[in-house]
């Protein structure tokens, strides 16, 4: 069959990163035992548990509530307020730290600004936890932002009127009606920020924060320790894999397609009457943080470097070649996405949570880990694709399929199989009901789930420097290249350009809709 | 939906086209190089090797160690010719590995002995110093103590910046371990340790940290400060300073390696000659301020000439050997 | 292939499953059935809820694979141990209960989507007219009411010509009034078209009404085949009896030639003697005041209870046994309760050995 197929394919794909592991740990068992097993391993297992967690839970916090106004109410400019809220994902977490640290660090802008007037020396310090927690929470929300209101947008209409008609308040039936219905996307979404957040090494390096990617990434840099690194790197997998069998257990097994009959009305928004202002305050304040402000400080930036001497004519290049490559990732992701979607919705069992559970493992792991795995295979068995383009796009799939499969898999949820079915008993084969019908259906879903890919392989940076054809350059690497050498400021042109290109691109995908 | 098809059709396309077009690299005259130095700095010497000598350069960029790794991976596939390493450390290691050809007697030779491969597989290209940058507004020199060991006195409490994390930092501690021994390094790292350190992720951070008097002094390398000043002016209130003797004075060098699976072994042999020749070594010396190591071209003014530092005894290439310094930079809290 | 109006279907043929079982879990939901729908002919399917004739309908459609057994149609095989042709070739449309229209597309998309690919694109209209759609082309499913979207599901299913249709609980969900016009309007679409049908509800009275053959469905296998006459008026078992309608099951002894029983001996021979129960319908029970007219045996009761429909009323009776007993009469003349009255048996009924008459549920 050929789901099962693409399904196989996809899935022996997306384990070379854990293959590599696996092959490296096997190499020299004993030193990698070494570098596990010792108290301190436990202690940065726990910390990056304790930061995941806490991030993750922020991050609903926030992005439920945003996407429920941007989706269902009559919020003013909801639209913007959507495309805004998304756009934080793709403000690089080195960038975005780095951009608070200077603003509200011990001696950043804010202190600055209050010098003067108020006489402040010292403001308190941000850095550790609470610096990670506040960083990657606002650059990570949008993970869970998108897929929430994908779903809040295919959801029946109908449960929620019957549910008002039975006199429940608004709130209540949005806490017994919609939320549940909402649970399969809120746990793909925070399943990604959990990830994200324990192999991000951008934000907990500049927020000072002793994590566990930041253990591998100073195996790599101060021992060449490929070994360790590999070691430490399965912990990850290990996580990722307790993460994902807590968030199918979250799912549960409930049927979300509809089950009332006839065909689904598009809902018609909520009124939210005096609770406007309040709405546009929160919808302002989350905006202001994760967007207004890391920008206002690129801006500022920018202003102060060498704007006038920016080499425009590369940065518009970078530019292309951002969009060139992160396009083309999600618009793969998107399509390989569907099968895996399809198998683990539709044809639930051990060979589809398997292949589902181990797609996870790119996106589990730190950058760096999974461009060695695919150097180590890509020179071994297929020297002739190695550096080139389609490697790199095949790298940024591997890297981040999860993203669409998330949110493709909850748009799945929402399509019943009788109208499957019926396409078939019109006589057309599988593939063509997938083609036809399926992906249609699912079109939202998949759409989000593109849309992660592309914000979030925008701005990819390890696999880009190792796995790019030479010369390739990308705004990443563009902004890699001003702050490798100590000049954050010089960042602050491309961090601007890569937020600009991302925002029209958003608008498109959330216009269609 | 429409765009997902053609997303469908066009990828294998695309991916067919990419295939095609790096299928037909057969030219031998262009030169690969790894550099784990930035563009920053190595792009303008890359420049005018390309129009000296016609020969074409394909630069990828990286961080050192990420690119150590990538060619310890890649093996004898590796595409690159020549690694261009931030510093001894990742060309130790890669010599272990050996993936290392050897450099030719007259490059070689060019540099003195402590600053290459004792197999001669590796060279320096240029020097940097370990210094201790101070706050000029709050500290002279002669506040500073003799060695970089006494800065466990309880009177730099909450004054010190330090980087654990940063390689250059355990490269530093690396030698300590060689110079001094295990126990004294322990001693040393749980002394600063308790002493309140700012921690900080590079050596940026530390050099600002100091410009703005967050701290007094940090440990850190010397061109950052160099650089600062040629760009801020002679105003700039942070200088560098060298424990005379110890370990504190630690050179590190950049250098160069050719791979033994070079194609263009010849090529790199001969950009290996252009960055030892006298006016490469100038550039790093005016531009990059780092130490020339050819013998007759003058360090930046502004730094402390290398003839006027007294070095510790350490082999650079030794330099690899970190899995024992971190785990004594975690034993001593310091990680 | 014919391309008239209304026969879409090529040369039909009639479906046969033979030994068919399924199994899901523990639980077999189809049990070594047997059934024939025969060509261009309406049949139902029909059994309580549970009974798995969903099942069924879904194994000839090809959604279920069948743990053993033959499905045929016409001269084809679609499935048995050696085959299994996928539902897209099976030629077979499917009419889901909930009609399962594309939200994405809008009526003429619906349609249009079944077509084959050489049909005039003219072919959409003239099926929207078969099933009274004309004019609604361009609007999208969620704007239509649900007898609206019964017929899309009608005319989308028509369109790629099948050569059988099948309908899951087809009118289920339309209100009442509603219901009675389809019936009579999808009854006439689809013997128009031909095709063989089967359609599956839990309905008497919409299996007896629509259907040309009534095949009753009780746990997994088929109980009896009919035309709606048969099975209503000559079930095979009591439990069929029970579930078609109202009956009334009375003791009896088969002697020769004559069934006694308490409301009197009826000459006939089942074939069997000894215990058996008669199944009689109420409306085989007549009612007056005074003895039987034509020397039939008649027995005197008591009414205790009247329900008036209007055009016909229910009367409970208590027979001097005590034994009460149900008559359908027309509405007309009204009977009272505590009316001394005589009744009689007026019409066909059933003998059943005691023990094919083992106690089945009533619906």
């Amino acid at each position: 069959m050929p789901l099962a197929l693409a399904g196989a394919v996809l899935a022996t794909a997306m384990v070379l990163p854990l293959a590599y592991l696996l092959i490296t740990v096997a190499d020299s068992a004993d030193t990698a035992v070494d570098t596990v097993a010792n108290s301190r391993t436990i202690r940065l297992v726990a910390r990056s548990t304790g930061l995941a967690l806490a991030v993750t839970a922020t991050a609903i916090l926030i992005a439920v509530p945003l996407a429920w106004l941007t989706a269902r109410t009559d919020l003013p400019g909801r639209r913007v307020w959507a495309v805004a809220a998304a756009l934080p994902l793709v403000i690089p977490s080195y960038i975005g730290a780095y951009a608070y640290l200077s603003a509200l660090g011990p001696a950043g802008l804010l202190r600055d600004a209050l010098q003067e007037p108020f006489g402040i020396e010292r403001l308190p310090d941000i850095t550790g936890f609470a610096g990670a927690w506040l960083v990657l929470t606002l650059f990570t929300y949008p993970l869970v932002f998108l897929p929430v209101r994908s779903a809040l947008r295919g959801l029946d209409p109908q449960l929620e009127e019957a549910s008002l008609g039975l006199g429940r308040s608004q709130w209540r039936t949005f806490r017994s009606v919609v939320l549940p219905q909402l649970v399969p996307a809120i746990g793909a979404g925070a399943v990604l920020v959990a990830l994200y957040t324990l192999h991000d090494f951008g934000a907990v390096s500049i927020m000072r924060f002793d994590s566990f990617t930041r253990e591998i990434y100073t195996l790599y840099r101060a021992s060449f320790d490929r070994t360790g690194a590999a070691a430490l790197a399965l912990i990850l997998v290990a996580l990722m894999l307790v993460l994902l069998w807590l968030e199918a257990r979250a799912r549960g097994g409930f049927a979300l397609h509809r089950s009332t009959p006839g065909a689904k009305r598009p809902a018609r928004p909520i009124r939210l009457g005096a609770w406007r202002v309040p709405s546009l305050i929160f919808c302002a304040l989350v905006c202001g943080l994760a967007l207004v402000l890391p920008a206002g400080v690129l801006v500022y930036w920018s202003f102060q470097s060498f704007a006038g001497s920016t080499d425009w004519a590369g940065t518009l290049d970078a530019a292309g070649s951002s969009l060139l490559v992160s396009g083309l990732a999600a618009a793969a992701a998107a399509v390989c996405a569907i099968p895996i979607a399809i198998l683990s919705v539709r044809f639930p069992g051990r060979f589809a949570r398997l292949t589902e559970r181990f797609s996870y493992t790119g996106y589990a792991l730190p950058g760096i880990v999974v461009a060695l795995a695919l150097v180590f295979f890509a020179t071994r068995a297929a020297p002739a694709v190695y550096q080139t383009l389609g490697l790199l796009v095949f790298a940024f799939l591997v890297l981040f399929l999860p993203l669409a499969i998330g949110s493709s898999r909850a748009g799945l949820q929402q399509v019943s199989p009788r109208v499957e079915e019926a396409a078939r008993s019109l006589g057309r084969s599988p593939l063509a009901v997938v083609r036809t019908v399926t992906a249609p259906l699912m079109r939202s879903g998949v759409l989000a789930g593109g849309a992660l890919v592309f914000l979030t392989a925008i701005k990819e940076l390890p696999a880009t420097l190792i796995l790019a054809p030479i010369g390739f350059q990308t705004l990443a690497t563009e902004i890699w290249n001003a702050t490798n050498v100590g000049f954050f400021e010089r960042g602050a042109i491309p961090s601007l350009v890569l937020l600009a290109i991302s925002a029209p691109s958003l608008y498109l995908l959330i216009g269609r809709e | 939906m429409r765009s997902l098809r053609l997303a469908a059709y066009a990828l294998p396309a695309l991916l067919a086209l990419t295939l095609a077009a790096c299928g037909g690299d057969g030219d031998d005259e262009k030169i690969t190089v790894y550099s784990g130095r930035e563009e920053e700095y190595v792009g303008p010497l890359f420049d005018r090797f390309e129009e000296e000598t016609g020969i074409e350069l394909d630069v990828r960029y990286g961080e050192t160690a990420e690119l150590a790794a990538t060619l310890i991976e890649e093996g004898e596939n590796s595409p690159a010719d020549l690694f261009f390493a931030q510093d001894a450390g990742a060309l130790g290691a890669l010599e272990k590995e050996g993936l290392f050809a050897p450099i030719p007697e007259d490059s070689l030779s060019r540099v003195e002995p402590r600053y290459r491969s004792p197999e001669g597989v590796w060279v320096g290209t240029s020097g940097r110093a370990r210094v201790v940058g101070y706050n000029t507004e709050e500290l002279s020199e002669s506040d500073l103590p003799d060695s970089i060991l006494d800065f466990t006195d309880p009177e730099w409490k909450g004054r010190i910046g330090w980087a654990p994390t940063n390689g250059s930092f355990q490269a530093f501690v690396t030698a300590m371990r060689l110079t001094e021994g295990e126990e004294a390094t322990e001693e040393w790292l749980r002394g600063i340790a308790g002493n309140d350190p700012v921690v900080f992720d590079d050596n940026e951070a530390i050099r600002d940290a100091i410009a703005s008097g967050e701290i007094d002094v940090g440990f850190l390398n010397h061109y950052y400060i160099a650089e600062a000043i040629a760009e801020e002016g002679p105003d700039y209130p942070v200088r560098a300073y060298h424990p005379q003797g110890d370990v504190g004075s630690l050179i590190n060098v950049a250098g160069i390696g050719i791979l033994e699976s070079a194609g263009n072994a010849a090529g790199a042999e001969e950009f290996t000659a252009f960055a030892l020749n006298d006016e490469s070594q100038r550039y790093f010396a005016d531009v990059v301020k780092e130490y020339p190591l050819v013998d007759g071209i003058p360090a930046d003014p502004e730094v402390t000439p290398l003839a006027q530092i007294q070095q510790p005894d350490v082999e650079l290439g030794e330099l690899d050997d970190l899995q024992g310094t971190l785990e004594l930079l975690q034993r001593s809290g310091a990680l | 292939m014919e391309n008239g109006r209304s026969t879409p279907a090529s040369t039909p043929g009639g479906i046969s499953c033979r030994g068919l079982s399924k199994r899901f879990g523990d639980v077999l939901a189809v049990a070594d059935l047997d059934l024939e729908a025969q060509a261009g002919q309406i049949t139902a399917l029909l059994g309580p809820s549970g009974c798995g004739k969903t099942t069924t309908l879904r194994l000839i459609s090809g959604f279920e694979h069948p743990a053993a057994g033959v499905i045929g149609l016409g001269d084809r095989i679609l499935s048995s141990n050696r085959t299994f042709v996928p539902p897209e070739r099976r030629r077979i449309g499917l009419v889901f209960q909930d009609y399962a229209l594309f939200p994405h597309h809008d009526v003429a998309g619906n349609v249009a989507y079944a077509l084959p690919a050489d049909s005039p694109r003219s072919r959409v209209g003239d099926l929207l007219e078969l099933v009274g759609l004309a004019g609604v082309e361009d609007r999208f499913p969620h704007e239509l009411s649900g007898g609206q979207q019964q017929r899309v599901a009608l005319a989308r299913a028509l369109a790629a010509e099948p050569e059988a249709i099948l309908l899951d609980e087809p009118f289920s969900n339309l209100d009442a009034s509603l219901r009675d016009r389809m019936r009579r309007e999808v009854r006439q679409i689809l013997l128009e078209s031909g095709a063989t049908s089967i359609f599956v509800t839990h309905d008497q009275e919409e299996a007896l009404s629509i259907a040309d053959r009534v095949a009753v469905m009780r746990e997994g296998r088929i109980e009896q085949v009919g035309t709606p006459e048969e099975v209503y008026g000559r079930p095979a078992t009591r439990w069929v009896a029970e579930f078609l309608g109202e009956a009334v099951v009375l003791p009896a002894t088969v002697g020769d030639g004559s069934v006694e029983c308490e409301l009197g001996s009826v000459s006939q021979s089942p074939g069997f003697l000894g215990p058996a129960e008669v199944i009689i319908r109420p409306e085989s029970i007549a009612i007056g005041a005074s003895p039987a007219p034509g020397g039939l045996d008649s027995h005197a009761g008591t009414v205790i209870a009247r329900d008036f429909y209007g055009h016909d009323q229910l009367l409970h009776v208590e027979l001097e046994s005590g034994r009460r007993i149900r008559c359908r009469r027309a509405g007309f003349p009204a009977w009272h309760p505590g009316d001394r009255v005589q009744v009689w048996i007026e019409g066909p009924l059933t003998v059943l050995r005691a023990s094919e008459a083992a106690p089945g549920r009533a619906q």
